[in-house]
C-alpha cells in the first residue's frame, strides 16, 4: 500500500479495485479490518471507482460490509456508485441481514437451557402421548369393536421375522464361535475344556442372544420401520389416514409393534441355538471334545430360568424398539434429510434403549435372586 | 387465531359453506390457506377460537364423535397422498371396509365406481408409483368420494398439473358439484382454476381475510393486496425480498 492510500485510508477513505472485493474468507477478513481501520468520526468511504460495474458477489461483500459497520454504529458510504445504488444498499440492509438474526438471535446460556429443557420435556410428553395411543390401539381397540389387522401384523411378522432370520443365523454362529474360541484357550490350561459349553450357552441365553438380536433388529427393522414411516409423514399419507378417521396408531404401529414382540423372542431363540452350534463347531471338530460331551454338558447348564429372562428382556427390547423406530417414524419433517436423520435416530435410540434396558434388568435380577 | 411460534399464522377467519357450492380460498403462497384447511380438518387445533364442521364443534367432541364427523368429510392432498403399498382400488375399499364394514369383494365393486365417476376405471388395479400425478390426484379424489361425503375439501388440486391436466380436474369438479351437491372447498392460488370453479371466494393475505363474496365482488375490492393478487404483480414486502430486488436492479442498470 502507497503513502496516498495510507493517507487516505487515514482520512475515511478506501479505495478498492476488483481484486480487493474477493469473497474468498481470508480476503474479505483482510478488507473488513482495513474497512473497521478506516473509519474516521463513526463513517468510512469506500471507492469503487476502479471496479468499475458492480456484480452481484462484490455487490454482496459490500453489502456485508455495511451490515458490520451498522451493527458497530459506524456509517459506510460508496463513492463511484449512482445515488440510486447507495439509496437502495441502505433500504436492503435490513432485509438482507434481519433473517440472519431472526435465525440466529443473541441468547444466554441459561435461555438456551431453557428451551432445551422445554424441548427435551416436550418431546417426552409426546413419547408419553404415542405410547399411551399404541397401548390403546393394541389392547383397548379389539375390545371395542376395533380388531387388529391380522393382515398387517403377518406381513410384519414375514419381514421382520421371517426375512431377517438369515442374518440372526449367521451373526450368532460367530459370535458362538467367538465365545468358544475366547475361553477355549484359557479353559484347556486348567483342563476344563468342556466348560466351553457353559460359557457358550449361559452367555448366549442369558445375554448374548437376547441383545444381540435386539441391535440386528434394531438395525435391519427399526431402520425400515421408521423410514417407512416417514415417508409416509412426508408424503402426508397419515395426515390423510387421519382426515379419513382411520387412526395410524391402529394400522400403522399396533400391527408392527405386535409382530416385533412375536418374532424377535423367536429370533431370540434361534440365535441361542446358533450360539451354540457356533460353539459345538469349535469345541467337537476342532478341540476333539467328544460330541456328546458336549451336547449333554450343555444340555445340564442350561436352566429354564435363563432362557425364559432371555425371552422376556428379548420382548421388552421388542417393543422398545418398535415405539421408538414408528415414533421417530411419524414425527418426521423436513422431507427427505428430515426421514433420514429419524432412521438414525430410531437405530441409535434404540439401541441405547435395550442396552440400558439390559442393565436394569441384570441389576433388578441381581438384587432379587431371580436367576 | 393460529401462531406457529411467534408469528401469527391465522387471525380472525370466519368460513361458512353452503351445500352444493364451491368457495375458494385463495392467496398468495405463505398467506395460511393450507394451514387453514388442515385445521378445518382436525389435523391442528388452533390457539383461539373454535372449528365448527357440520354443525359440531370439532374439539369439543370425544375421540368417536369426531370420527363420526369426519367421516362426512373427504379431503383431497396436495400429492394426493396415496397410499403406496395399496393399489388404487384398494386405497378406495380400505375406508369402505374400515368404516362401514363392507364385503371386501362389494367395496371393491364400489371403488371401481368411484373411480368411473372421475374417468379412472383404467388404473383400478395399479399402484400409485405407477400412475402419473394428475391419475394420482383422480384417485385421491375417488378415496374422498369412498364413504359419500358432503363435503369435500381440496387442497392446491391444481398444483403441479400441466394447463391440460388441470382444466380436467376444474371440470371434474364442478362436475362433481352438479352430480353430487356436495359443498366444498378449494384451497388455490391458480388464477385460472379459480376463475372456472368459484361459487364464492375468500382471499386471504398475512392470515387474515381481506375480501370475501362471489368472485366478481372480491376482484372488485380496492385491497391493494387483491388487485394485485388478480392482476399477478407484486406490492408489498413480505419477506424482505422486494428491497434487494430493488437494489440489485440499480446495480444492473
Amino acid at each position: 500500500m502507497n503513502q496516498l492510500s495510507r493517507l487516505s485510508e487515514q482520512s475515511g477513505i478506501l479505495r478498492l479495485g476488483r481484486a480487493d472485493l474477493a469473497a474468498e474468507e481470508k480476503s474479505f477478513i483482510r478488507l473488513r479490518e482495513r474497512v473497521f481501520g478506516a473509519v474516521v468520526a463513526g463513517k468510512v468511504r469506500i471507492d469503487v471507482r476502479d471496479v468499475g460495474a458492480l456484480d452481484t458477489t462484490e455487490l454482496a461483500v459490500l453489502a456485508r460490509l455495511a451490515a458490520d459497520a451498522e451493527s458497530r454504529h459506524a456509517r459506510l458510504e460508496l463513492v463511484g456508485v449512482p445515488r440510486e445504488v447507495q439509496a437502495a444498499l441502505d433500504a436492503s440492509l435490513h432485509a438482507l441481514v434481519s433473517q440472519e438474526d431472526g435465525a440466529h438471535p443473541t441468547e444466554s446460556v441459561l435461555e438456551r437451557l431453557g428451551e432445551e429443557t422445554l424441548m427435551v420435556a416436550a418431546d417426552w410428553e409426546g413419547m408419553g402421548t404415542f405410547v399411551a395411543r399404541a397401548a390403546s390401539a393394541i389392547f383397548v381397540d379389539p375390545l371395542v369393536g376395533k380388531p387388529w389387522s391380522w393382515r398387517g401384523i403377518i406381513e410384519q411378522m414375514d419381514l421382520i421375522g421371517v426375512r431377517g432370520a438369515p442374518l440372526v443365523i449367521f451373526i450368532s454362529l460367530l459370535v458362538g464361535i467367538v465365545l468358544a474360541l475366547n475361553g477355549a484357550r484359557e479353559l484347556s490350561q486348567f483342563g476344563a475344556a468342556i466348560y466351553i459349553a457353559n460359557l457358550v450357552g449361559v452367555t448366549m441365553t442369558r445375554e448374548m442372544g437376547p441383545l444381540m438380536t435386539a441391535i440386528l433388529v434394531a438395525g435391519r427393522s427399526g431402520s425400515a420401520i421408521a423410514a417407512e414411516l416417514g415417508t409416509m409423514t412426508v408424503a402426508e399419507e397419515i395426515d390423510a389416514m387421519r382426515v379419513m378417521a382411520l387412526e395410524p396408531h391402529r394400522f400403522l404401529v399396533a400391527p408392527r409393534l405386535i409382530a416385533l414382540v412375536i418374532m424377535v423372542p423367536c429370533l431370540t431363540v434361534i440365535s441361542d441355538l446358533m450360539g451354540i452350534a457356533g460353539g459345538y463347531l469349535v469345541a467337537v471338530p476342532a478341540m476333539g471334545l467328544g460330541s456328546q460331551n458336549y451336547l449333554r454338558q450343555t444340555a445340564q447348564m442350561l436352566y429354564i430360568n435363563d432362557i425364559l429372562n432371555g425371552l422376556f428382556k428379548s420382548a421388552v427390547y421388542a417393543s422398545l424398539i418398535g415405539l421408538i423406530s414408528c415414533y421417530e417414524g411419524m414425527n418426521v419433517s423436513g422431507g427427505a434429510q428430515g426421514v433420514g436423520a429419524a432412521t438414525t435416530r430410531a437405530v441409535v435410540s434404540s439401541i441405547i434403549a435395550a442396552i440400558a434396558a439390559d442393565a436394569v434388568f441384570t441389576l433388578f435380577f441381581y438384587v432379587t435372586g431371580v436367576s | 387465531m393460529v401462531r406457529f411460534g411467534e408469528t401469527t399464522v391465522l387471525d380472525q377467519v370466519n368460513l361458512e359453506l353452503h351445500p352444493r357450492e364451491i368457495l375458494v380460498v385463495l392467496g398468495a403462497s405463505g398467506c395460511g390457506k393450507s394451514t387453514l384447511l388442515r385445521h378445518l380438518v382436525g389435523l391442528r387445533k388452533p390457539e383461539e377460537g373454535s372449528v365448527e364442521l357440520l354443525g359440531q364443534d370439532l374439539y369439543s367432541l370425544d375421540e368417536d364423535e369426531r370420527e363420526e364427523v369426519l367421516k362426512r368429510v373427504g379431503m383431497l392432498f396436495q400429492s394426493g397422498a396415496l397410499f403406496n403399498s395399496l393399489s388404487v382400488e384398494e386405497n378406495i375399499a380400505f375406508p369402505l371396509i374400515e368404516h362401514r364394514n363392507i364385503d371386501p369383494q362389494v367395496a371393491t365393486m364400489i371403488a371401481r365406481m368411484k373411480l368411473a365417476l372421475v374417468g379412472l376405471e383404467n388404473a383400478a388395479t395399479l399402484l400409485p408409483a405407477e400412475i402419473s400425478g394428475g391419475m394420482k390426484k383422480r384417485a385421491g379424489l375417488a378415496r374422498a368420494l369412498a364413504l359419500d361425503p358432503e363435503v369435500l375439501l381440496f387442497d392446491e388440486p391444481s398444483a403441479g398439473l400441466d394447463p391440460v391436466t388441470a382444466r380436467g380436474l376444474d371440470d371434474l369438479i364442478l362436475d362433481l358439484r352438479d352430480r353430487l351437491g356436495v359443498g366444498m372447498i378449494v384451497v388455490s392460488h391458480e388464477l385460472a382454476s379459480i376463475q372456472t370453479i368459484a361459487d364464492r371466494a375468500m382471499m386471504l393475505d398475512l392470515g387474515k381475510v381481506i375480501a370475501s363474496g362471489t368472485l366478481d365482488e372480491v376482484r372488485r375490492s380496492a385491497n391493494p393486496a387483491v388487485r394485485a393478487f388478480f392482476a399477478r404483480t407484486a406490492t408489498h414486502d413480505q419477506h424482505g425480498t422486494r428491497p434487494i430486488a430493488d437494489l440489485l436492479k440499480a446495480i444492473e442498470s
